[in-house]
């Protein structure tokens, strides 16, 4: 019985949306944007901020 | 070490109530957002606001927790793993990146929470924050969605690790005279 080892489809297509997902964010706040509108006091930003100092 | 089939029923009862659960924690957290950010009574909005602080302090948080403990107990104790199948792997990652976002978030709800408690009026420059509130919770509760998804439907796929410990396994059962 020969086994198919080639990593699934369905895994690509999952590391691909992933990584699309986090380049999206990553743009985003590079050019100031983000879903919320502009914001220096972002939820995302307040919590960085709190984990970091 | 692999658990014994009560033991593992019981681990497994035990992470899909959690895990469950917290998706219920985050549905209930994303209504009472979306309330927040588009109700008018100002008695409303900050009794919401209030309630998604409890429910993030005493609900999520531990909840979320939970299955990142569960999980991997229930993975290494079992024959599935918790490096040989990329649904396992899949979930894994989710959990752990929701797990850390929504860290990152406990301190805004409290500081919506607190403003919520102090303030006659809700303020206004808050308002982004609401917003966000809502798309993270949103994004979570997707997230979440997927990670039950893979757990019932467990799509094929091991990973290389996964291959080499089955062909480990198979040499040392060819191997080993019964």
């Amino acid at each position: 019985m020969s086994q198919n080892r080639a990593t699934p489809r369905w895994v690509k297509v999952f590391v691909v949306i992933i990584i699309a997902l986090i380049l999206l964010v990553v743009i985003l706040h590079l050019t100031g944007n983000d879903f919320g509108g502009h914001m220096k006091h972002s939820a995302l930003e307040l919590g960085i901020r709190q984990l970091w100092s | 070490m692999v658990m014994t089939p009560s033991l593992r029923k019981f681990m497994l009862t035990l992470h899909i109530i959690f895990a469950v659960g917290w998706l219920g924690a985050v549905a209930g957290f994303l209504v009472l957002a979306i309330v927040g950010l588009t109700s008018y009574d100002e008695q409303m909005v900050r009794s919401v606001y209030l309630s998604m602080g409890l429910i993030a302090r005493f609900a999520i948080v531990p909840l979320s927790f939970a299955p990142l403990l569960t999980g991997p107990i229930l993975s290494l104790g079992t024959p599935w793993g918790l490096f040989r199948h990329y649904w396992i792997l899949a979930k894994l990652l989710l959990t752990v990146v929701s797990t850390i976002i929504m860290q990152l978030h406990v301190q805004p709800i409290n500081l919506l929470a607190s403003a919520a408690a102090k303030a006659t009026l809700f303020p206004a420059n808050l308002h982004d924050m609401q917003v966000q509130m809502v798309i993270a919770s949103a994004v979570a509760l997707a997230v979440l969605i997927v990670e039950t998804a893979l757990a019932v439907y467990k799509p094929r796929g091991m990973t290389p690790y996964g291959w080499r410990k089955q062909d480990e396994l198979r040499a040392e059962s060819n191997t080993d005279p019964k």
